[in-house]
């Protein structure tokens, strides 16, 4: 029985009758228990429960990234700070799969609180590079990422805020698939930055993906963000890429920090999409290193508020304290890790007296800055084509803090965007592509292309 | 710069942190503010704020719906007495 398991509320009588044998579940359990160090599972059931939905997500195992809700589970946002705390219902997306027939298999490690993109930063325990140990798996998406890639789940929900689906789908080799703001409801999620946090999905194939997007995406009267549109990505997506302007980032290709096995491959590609029959050029977008700069300053001064609600009072970790300012206190110093405390330290800064003007609402100027400069972009194209990450997955010793610098722009501007793996011998490289806001399918049916086409490349 | 005053922000956000720690903290802080220099220190952009991407109205009808029993909510409370969550006292 791992850790959680005994946390859980036992399956009823009936439930236990209705829990029935499956082939593909038992098979994801095995490798679950196979890979049990990767670190990858705060928490799995060893008993599938029932499900009747018909769809093409029937049947299939998911794990959920363990900052979204799953009733009678566990969800401690990697963080000590709700530690023991049980879900008493389910997000929408999670809903939204269960009535189409998947299994919930169970949750998946994450960076706390979705702060981080080098899969280091649970409470819990690291997660390790599938392909090699003592390499980043990427984060914050760090559990969703591994259980693909080991097969332990037919796909995982994972959330994006900054890239934290897209780097830890580059660094582990599998695809991650972060959908336009709006089009999949966050109720449900725990909140790291409400304008920013995404839902979406890992899989080892686009397909996969398409058919989970669409199962969880749609209007959601529990979520006001939630638009009003059917993305269609799975009817879509043979559609390919034949006649499509695809334009590659020159100041994300050229960039001095992209290794040169990533830039090479990165660009290998443009080849393949000229082959697909799409129209390839070359532009800058400029605003990479600025990026960098709006999204800490907008994220952290947007979790600065939605992390004050983990105060020891309601929920959570409580410690004690004379007073109530002394519980609040040592509660969160206690229960909060070292990031969380520097970026809502740090969101907190941004939004005092001194830095309010040239910190916040200049990283909101810049914001929309940003998406003007991409919709001139996408005047001219109909997809962008970056690297996901500069390098291949750094080592645990290094630095973490540039891998997110080409999936900011995305978040700053709700565009979709997707990572797939490219075919390489040594350790995973991403191709990121980023398409128009709401234009999911389009971005989903130039990376199966991407995918198929890959299949038939030399390494 | 100022130096950050790192007492001040902590009282804020509720972290009582130990002083090693907090100079730990404010040297981060530090560091994030070399980071975003581009943005603190650069001519602002000649756009209207942006605090949230364009979504549709976020009303909904005002029906009743069911919610939580009070079991339920406090399922998780760390202490709780009488169907209550037990908090410190507040009031002198």
């Amino acid at each position: 029985m791992n850790e959680f398991e005994k946390t859980a509320p036992a399956l009823t009588d009936k439930e236990n009758e209705a829990s029935e044998k499956n082939e593909i579940f038992d098979k994801c359990l095995a490798s679950t228990k196979a890979h049990c160090n990767s670190g990858a599972y705060l928490y799995y059931t060893e008993k599938p429960r029932k499900t009747d939905g018909k769809s093409a997500v029937s049947g299939d195992i998911i794990g959920v990234k363990d900052n979204i809700s799953v009733k009678d589970m566990p969800l401690t946002c990697g963080s000590k700070i709700l530690d023991g705390y049980m879900a008493s219902y389910d997000a929408t997306a999670v809903k939204r799969l269960k009535e189409a027939g998947a299994v919930i298999f169970g949750k998946l490690n994450l960076d706390e609180f979705a702060m981080g993109s080098s899969g280091l930063l649970s409470a819990y325990k690291p997660v390790k590079n599938p392909f090699c140990e003592d390499r980043m798996s990427g984060g914050s998406s760090s559990g969703s990422a591994v259980a693909v890639c080991n097969g332990s789940v037919t796909a995982a929900l994972g959330t994006d805020t900054g890239g934290s689906i897209r780097v830890p789908a580059a660094l582990c080799g599998v695809v991650g698939f972060k959908p336009s703001y709006g089009a999949v409801s966050r109720y449900g999620l725990t909140a790291h930055a409400s304008s920013l946090d995404t839902v979406g999905v890992l899989a080892k194939s686009v397909e996969k993906c398409a058919a989970v997007t669409d199962v969880i995406s749609g209007k959601d009267e529990l979520d006001g963000t939630t638009a009003d549109i059917a993305l269609h990505c799975l009817k879509n997506l043979k559609n390919g890429i034949a006649g499509k302007k695809v334009c590659f980032l020159k100041d994300a290709t050229n960039c001095d920090f992209v290794s040169d096995e990533v830039r090479s491959r990165v660009l290998s590609t443009c080849s393949v999409f000229e082959k697909l029959g799409a129209e390839v050029f070359f532009d800058t977008f400029g605003e990479f290193r600025k990026c960098v700069a709006d999204y800490y300053i907008i994220a952290s001064a947007e979790a600065s508020s939605c992390l004050a609600r983990f105060d020891g009072i309601k929920y959570g970790h409580r410690e004690n304290g004379q007073t109530v300012d002394e519980v609040y206190g040592n509660s969160r110093a206690n229960g909060l890790g070292k990031e969380v405390k520097r970026r809502v330290l740090f969101g907190s800064l941004m939004l005092s007296e001194e830095y309010y003007e040239k910190g916040f609402i200049n990283a909101a100027r810049h914001r929309r800055a940003v998406i003007d400069k991409l919709n001139g972009l996408f005047s001219k194209y109909d997809l962008l084509i970056t690297p996901t990450v500069p390098t291949v997955a750094p080592k645990t010793s290094d630095s973490a803090r540039m891998l997110d610098i080409f999936t900011y722009p995305a978040n700053l501007a709700g565009l979709p965007a997707i990572s797939v793996p490219l075919k390489v011998k040594g350790l995973p490289i991403g191709l990121q592509l980023l398409g128009r806001r709401f234009a999911d399918s389009e971005v989903l049916s130039a990376g199966e292309a991407i995918e198929k086409a890959e299949v038939n490349t030399d390494a | 710069m100022k130096s950050i005053d790192i007492e001040r922000l902590a009282e804020r956000m509720s972290l009582s942190l130990e002083k090693n720690e907090a100079k730990e903290l404010c040297k981060d802080l530090a560091e994030m503010l070399a980071l975003c220099g581009p943005v603190l220190e650069g001519t602002p952009a000649p756009f209207e704020p942006l605090f949230a991407l364009p979504c549709p109205t976020a009303l909904r009808e005002d029906t009743e719906k069911p919610s939580f029993s009070t079991d339920e909510a406090l399922l998780n409370a760390p202490q709780k007495k009488d169907g209550m969550i037990r908090v410190p006292k507040t009031v002198e």
